[in-house]
């Protein structure tokens, strides 16, 4: 996986918010060690590498819209975004579908504890198979995985040289 | 002499035999007149104009001996022919009755022609091979003519003739077979009628049972709508339980994760090593101040002093976010549960259920920053389903709450009113200064389906009416218009209306005097 991946997160609450971050980007204050044993033990035991996912977060429909329109424009698209399905003012349906409209080639997940839709109806009315479901309460594992996999697909359907810009 | 004497009286004997001879016959024919009008009369008055008809020329030809007989019905204006039947040969196709003949009939009911010919009737007479006959003409009972025939054809003419009474008694037969007709014609317009009658009660009846069905389908359907609305409302709560379980387990996970992976992640194996570089020096003095690996060894355990700070920290900070994530879920369940055990009347505090329907509205739909204004005045506690009251306020303060979000102000603020109108009655009202109501929609508002947001059901606030209605109060509400804001204002009895026992058990207890009690959520 190379270069940076941008990541939205569309979500009413903000502890959700947090919870990615802590698990894409990790503990910001943290003393720096790494240098030191390398010099001392010859081989480096540091565990994470450079972040490789830069978060934003919009706590309903119409500001990810915006977020997502700024980053077409700028050229620094959104590789994937994760969408809560109950929100206030445009549910993650309604979302997606506009989010879509503005940038036809966002990989996303759904996430939800409780679905109005069912899953079918979902996939039926965004019209994108790929879309993935992401059940709350979900574990790092699971999101980790998901940002892999759809961060994959970025690279087969977009290569970076020609992102678009409609 | 004698013979002269005799001769007379002979002659008058002979002459009074013949008298009583002919007066016998006319005794008998007579008679044949008299069986003939008992014969011609059904025992049932239900046979058709066609038999009757038949039955009547039969007796005419076969018991009265004349050599044919004709009955018809023809139209008076046309001369045409609507039914006839003849004895003992058919009746003539295509047979009218002329306009001269039918004159004639009008003129004079009824006749004998032969002896003094009549040129009206010389057409018909031939038509129907008839040479001497006595005819009756009647009116119908529907306006058409009734004419009888019977007579002698020119062969017979001669010989076969009848006495003068037979005109006179085939007046009396014929006229009772002209009312005999007549009653057929009727009897088969009552049994048309009541054929139509019968047709059109079934059509009736199957209506009546159609609308019986229709009717059963209607209270069916309503009471499924009441059972759905009813279970859309604990829907309500239970979806947003749900939800805000999945928000709040979803950062449990995330926090434990968390905080085991930086406990996994503590440089204590570089601790280890450093104390066995350490160890391995013969002079430590000179290791710290020549050897270049001392300074940094040096370097080393203090900023994994401090990283080991510093994760201590983090770690310590996680978990009291798990432990504050975990009394969170805790809540929720207790209050559940308390909600889950009391689906009876009983006595309840009306502040108290206020304040649970704003933990369990604002847990499903904690949006943005609303000032909410608590105005609490002291009431006696209501006997009521606790659980119904939830409902009902759970709905009105999630309402508010959308009503504010949609409404573009930034002084958003919901005010939960709790006061007692009249001693008898306690009022809870929730209002808001958000969009408010469009007089429009006013009058639908509390219809079963009725919503303006596109993901509402309609089933809320028609429930919520039901509900109150059901516990002995109402819920009615206000709004200037739109963008006016709205309240909703739930009136309800302090005594349930509906007989619960020990409902006397416990005195009313009045709740702490909260009088206007500022209570300004954080955003």
């Amino acid at each position: 996986m190379g270069g940076t991946h941008r990541i939205l997160i569309v979500d009413d609450n903000t502890a959700i918010h947090r919870d990615f971050q802590k698990i894409l980007v990790g503990s910001e204050k943290r003393a720096d060690i790494s240098d030191l044993e390398r010099d001392l033990f010859g081989a480096s035991s540091a565990r994470s590498g450079p972040t490789q996912y830069a978060i934003s977060c919009a706590e309903n429909g119409q500001a990810a819209l915006e977020l997502v329109k700024r980053g077409v424009q700028q050229g620094q698209a959104f590789s994937m975004a994760f969408v809560d399905m109950r929100m206030p003012g445009w549910d993650g349906l309604e979302t997606l579908t506009q989010l879509f409209r503005v940038q036809p080639d966002l990989q996303a997940a759904i996430c939800s504890a409780y679905m109005d839709y069912s899953w079918h109806d979902v996939l039926a009315r965004l019209n994108r198979p790929g879309l993935r479901l992401l059940r709350k309460p979900w574990t790092s594992g699971e999101v980790l995985a998901l940002v892999h996999e759809l961060g994959a697909r970025v690279g087969q359907a977009r290569p970076a040289s020609s992102r678009r810009m409609s | 002499m004698s013979v002269v004497t005799v001769d007379p009286k002979a002659k008058l004997l002979l002459q009074r035999e013949r008298e009583l001879f002919e007066l016998r016959s006319l005794r008998s024919r007579a008679e044949e007149w008299f069986k003939a009008l008992h014969a011609v009369s059904p025992e049932r008055f239900d046979v058709t104009l066609e038999v009757q008809a038949r039955r009547a020329t039969e007796i005419l030809v076969g018991a009265l001996s004349f050599e044919c007989a004709a009955a018809l019905e023809y139209r008076p204006d046309t001369g045409e022919v609507v039914f006839g039947c003849a004895e003992p040969k058919p009746l003539p196709a295509g047979l009218r009755i002329e306009r001269q003949a039918a004159e004639h009939f009008e003129r004079l009911g009824g006749g004998r022609y032969g002896d003094e010919p009549e040129p009206a009737l010389g057409t018909l007479a031939q038509a129907l091979g008839l040479s001497k006959f006595f005819w009756r003409w009647c009116s119908s009972c529907r306006g058409s003519r009734f004419l009888f025939l019977a007579g002698s054809s020119p062969r017979t003419a001669q010989f076969h003739t009848f006495p003068d009474s037979d005109r006179e008694h085939f007046g009396m037969f014929t006229s009772h077979a002209a009312a005999l007709l007549s009653n057929s014609l009727l009897v088969a317009d009552v049994r048309r009628e009541r054929a139509e009658l019968e047709v059109a009660n079934r059509g009736l009846d199957a209506s009546l049972r159609e609308l019986e069905q229709t009717q059963a389908q209607l209270v069916a359907s309503t009471q499924m709508v009441a059972l759905a609305s009813r279970q859309a409302g604990m829907a309500e709560i239970a979806t947003g339980i749900l939800h805000n379980v999945g928000n709040v387990l979803n950062s449990v996970n995330v926090c434990s994760e968390v905080a085991l992976e930086r406990l996994l992640g503590l440089p204590l194996e570089g601790l280890g090593k450093v104390s066995e570089l350490l160890a391995e020096q013969a002079d430590l003095g000179r290791f710290f101040a020549e050897d270049p690996r001392g300074k940094k060894a040096l370097e080393y355990l203090s900023r994994v002093s401090e990283r080991l700070l510093d994760e201590r920290t983090g770690i310590a900070s996680e978990l009291s976010q798990l432990e504050r994530h975990l009394t969170h879920i805790r809540a929720i369940i207790t209050r559940q549960q308390a909600y889950a055990k009391r689906g009876e009347a009983e006595r309840c505090d009306p502040s108290q259920l206020m304040e649970d329907a704003l933990i369990i509205a604002r847990n499903s739909h904690h949006r943005g920053s609303v000032e909410v204004v608590k105005e609490f005045s002291p009431v006696p506690s209501i006997h009521v389903g606790r659980h119904r009251v939830l409902q009902i306020l759970v709905n009105l303060i999630t309402n508010a709450l959308l009503a504010l979000q949609e409404a573009a102000r930034p002084d958003k603020r919901l005010v939960a009113h709790v006061s007692a109108p009249t001693p008898g009655s306690v009022r809870l009202a929730v209002s808001d200064n958000g969009v408010g109501i469009a007089p429009e929609h006013a009058a639908k508002l509390f219809q079963h389906g009725f919503t303006t947001r596109s993901d509402g059901h309609g089933f809320g606030l028609h429930n919520s009416v039901l509900t109150a209605q059901e516990l002995g109060g109402t819920l009615r509400f206000e709004s200037a218009g739109r963008g006016q804001g709205a309240m909703f204002i739930l009136d309800l009895p302090v005594e349930s209306p509906e007989p619960a026992a020990s409902s006397s058990a416990h005195p009313p207890r009045h709740s702490t005097p909260v009088a206007a009690q500022l209570d300004v959520q954080d955003a």
